[in-house]
């Protein structure tokens, strides 16, 4: 099923494949059906539709020098570039591009990691390095440095981080865009950007001083299509001697205010890791009368079920690295200004461990209370168990094997914001006719970006029909769930393409004036509109008229 | 250094396609070369996969315990030997270690050639919805009540080239004490170059 890049004639893609083939040899330069099968979305709402989300070919270079040329020919010839570096990104669409037609730039080939430093904390990788290749680096070389690794660990460093993923250990390093400390990219003009102190050619601190001097241009990068970038540099936490975890239940609904209140205090000091929010009252939702108060918002019905069942209504789990002796205090610190907070608060130990867990403590599930915490991630240790959700399983029966998306909307970071984002998504998945439980009274944030909550709108495809048109309907419903949750003031941060014109309708703040400052943008440095068009909802001006195009 | 031409070189994939039934001998000629596995990949949670398992270790392939996490099996092993050269495997696992599995296939030249779904014990029976090679899929009509034993040998003939594919449904007794709350997925992955059939998800 060969295509071609909209706008592009046959004659002229069969020269650009040449000129591909010229410059990183044609062993590298894909397009049959059968190469192509890998850049797929496997999970596409849209899979085998007319409309699919599929490249015209794809190019794998090694090098920076190779990047530039595939960069100055697809110029020459208007070819749409989607550069992956994995293509792992699950849940936002994998390897499929923005454009269907695209030339999908493979960077797995540059795999190589170019600095680990273990003294000043920080590595330099190329976008082909996984964070378990990462991970083989640090413990082939007896590293004291951790990664912190998203779940699961095969993706890339870079890809994850231009596609604001996130981690699970300290709150700084949890921000994988954020924690990074510099990068080179290839301009849509084939021209090498450095930014940061990488842009002084003798600087001895490139990884250390982010900013350089003047305006900062790496944000453009972030889930941006300024440039495709080929080294980034990564702040890697030191390897702490301890680990310990703990965990705090409140009695009342309304007690998840000052919880939330201590737990933001402690992170924001440093003091604790990622802390795991929950509900001991999910059990619960098996009973009836529970149940229906739990749909109702009923809070003093919900309180005295919960109360006579002996069950708390919200659960914190904290953990702690450092020291024996400063994991300890901190925790004991923790249940202080807990307790002082919210009477009736407990308290249980976890586990206190000397660092790093062995495999066996790594994989053990049992400890002093139950936990939902994938301990592995919390240890800097990549896994591959995250893929549960696809199987179709009695907790799973849609099958996410079928298809698969990501929403998470920003929610505000207090227990006042979490009350009334489950009673908003609630209400507006009730409206959708959305069959799922989720969202629901008992519904808890994450906190994977250490100054930010982050909900699900958790619900998979409305009635579990996978067919072509329930996959359709059910991504008109995921469209209106956006825009109901954008007049609500719930954003959502990441998005597969055939959803990011819809994210960025969010985004609306004085009639859409950061969609035409980056569009403005983007013309003015990539005028063919080259670099991944329609990323994030950012459209160039050649590709422009495409905006919206997947509603259709 | 990745040498991703030479792993993904291979024959045009074949569409999967119904076939008219064959004798088996006429598709796989007695002696024929088959692909030779190097791993056997089973989920040790299921008494299904175990005694397929079982069957596959006394034919002589090394057997890789798993349960929930590839990632031992990953970091330990596959990976290690993949970096070198793409290798033949098979199991029979849950859907998620398929996937995982399949997609690290991807990305170095190896593909799934042979998929088969153990649905659950409903009414004392088992639904198995099987694809790929014609002469293998042939091989398992009718699946006798010991099918663990039948699937064990066709795994390990699978034919080599750009074989005919074939899909079939069969029914068999299940066992009574499956405990298991999912399917069970048992498959084939080998090099693009060796077996060309792709049998998609």
């Amino acid at each position: 099923m060969a295509i071609l890049p909209p706008g592009v004639s046959a004659e002229s893609f069969a020269s650009a494949i040449r000129e591909f083939q010229d410059a990183i040899g044609r062993e590298w330069v894909f397009t049959s059906d059968d190469d192509l099968y890998s850049y797929r979305d496997h999970f596409s709402y849209i899979k085998d539709q007319p409309n699919e989300l599929i490249p015209s070919a794809a190019v794998g270079p090694d090098t920076t020098e190779q990047v530039q040329a595939i960069v100055r020919t697809a110029n020459k010839y208007k070819i749409p570039l989607y550069a992956i570096s994995t293509g792992k990104n699950f849940a936002y669409g994998g390897p499929s591009p923005n454009v269907r037609g695209s030339v999908t730039v493979d960077l797995k080939r540059m795999n190589r990691i170019l600095v680990c430093d273990d003294k000043r904390h920080f590595a330099l990788v190329e976008p082909g390095v996984s964070y378990i290749d990462l991970y083989r680096h640090i413990q082939a070389n007896k590293l004291n440095v951790w990664v912190d690794t998203p779940d699961p660990g095969w993706g890339s460093l870079i890809g994850n981080a231009m596609d604001h993923g996130i981690g699970y250990t300290m709150g700084y390093y949890r921000d994988h865009f954020g924690a990074h400390t510099g990068m080179e990219v290839v301009l849509p003009n084939g021209e090498i950007l450095r930014t940061g102190m990488g842009a002084m050619p003798a600087s001895q601190s490139w990884q250390e001083y982010r900013h350089g001097y003047g305006p900062d241009p790496c944000g453009l990068f972030g889930q941006g299509n300024f440039g495709i970038v080929t080294k980034m540099g990564f702040r890697l936490m030191p390897a702490p001697e301890h680990w310990r975890n703990g965990l705090v239940t409140v009695p009342k609904r309304q007690d998840l205010i000052p919880l939330i209140e201590a737990v933001n205090y402690l992170c924001d000091l440093s003091m604790c890791g990622e802390p795991w929010y929950g509900s001991p009252l999910m059990p619960l939702m098996g009973n009836t009368e529970f149940r229906d108060a739990a749909l109702a918002f009923n809070e003093s019905a919900m309180d005295r079920l919960a109360a006579s069942a002996n069950l708390h209504s919200w659960q914190v789990e904290l953990q702690f690295y450092g020291s024996e002796r400063t994991t300890l205090a901190n925790w004991e610190y923790a249940q202080e200004l807990v307790a002082r907070k919210v009477p009736g608060a407990r308290f249980t130990n976890g586990e206190s461990l000397k660092t790093p867990l062995t495999r066996e403590q790594i994989a053990n599930t049992t400890g002093p209370y139950p936990t939902n915490m994938r301990r592995n991630i919390t240890q800097g240790v990549p896994g591959l168990g995250i893929w549960y959700m696809t199987g179709r399983t009695e907790r799973n029966p849609n099958a996410w094997n079928e298809t698969h998306i990501g929403l998470f909307s920003l929610v505000a970071r207090s227990g006042e914001g979490i009350l009334k984002a489950q009673k908003d998504f609630a209400d507006v998945a009730r409206r959708m006719e959305m069959p799922s439980l989720f969202p629901n009274a008992l519904q808890t944030p994450v906190n994977w970006y250490q100054f930010a909550f982050l909900m699900g709108n958790g619900f998979g495809l409305g009635g579990g029909d996978t067919s072509p048109a329930g996959k359709l309907k059910a991504t008109a419903k995921l469209r209106e769930v956006l825009r109901e949750n954008a007049k609500l003031g719930y954003g959502d941060y990441r998005a597969p393409p055939i959803l990011q014109d819809d994210v960025a309708d969010q985004y609306s703040f004085n009639d859409f004036v950061l969609r035409r400052f980056t569009e403005q943008l983007k013309d003015a440095i990539d005028p063919n509109g080259i670099i991944s068009p329609g990323r994030a909802g950012v459209w160039p001006a050649p590709f422009r008229s495409m905006r919206g195009g997947m509603r259709s | 250094m990745l040498n991703r031409r030479d792993l993904l070189r291979g024959a045009a994939t074949l569409p999967a396609l119904a076939m008219t039934p064959m004798p088996f001998d006429a598709a796989l000629g007695a002696g024929a070369p088959v692909l030779e596995l190097e791993r056997f990949v089973f989920d040790v949670r299921f008494a299904e996969a175990g005694a397929i398992a079982k069957h596959v270790a006394h034919l002589g392939v090394a057997l890789s315990p798993v349960a929930d996490d590839l990632m031992t099996l990953w970091y330990d092993d596959l990976d290690l030997k993949w970096r070198k050269a793409p290798m033949a495997l098979a199991g029979v696992t849950l859907e998620d270690a398929l996937f995982v599995l399949e997609t690290f296939a991807l990305d170095r030249g190896m593909h799934v050639v042979y998929r088969g779904e153990h649905g659950l014990v409903e009414d004392g029976r088992i639904t198995h919805r099987l694809a790929g090679p014609a002469a293998l899929i042939e091989r398992l009509e009718p699946l006798p009540a010991d099918w663990e034993s039948a699937l064990a040998k066709a795994l390990t003939e699978c034919p080599l080239g750009a074989p005919q594919t074939a899909r079939a449904e069969l029914v068999t007794d299940g066992a009574p004490l499956s405990l298991r709350d999912a399917p069970l997925y048992s498959w084939i992955i080998a090099p693009r170059g060796v077996v060309s059939s792709r049998i998609e998800s």
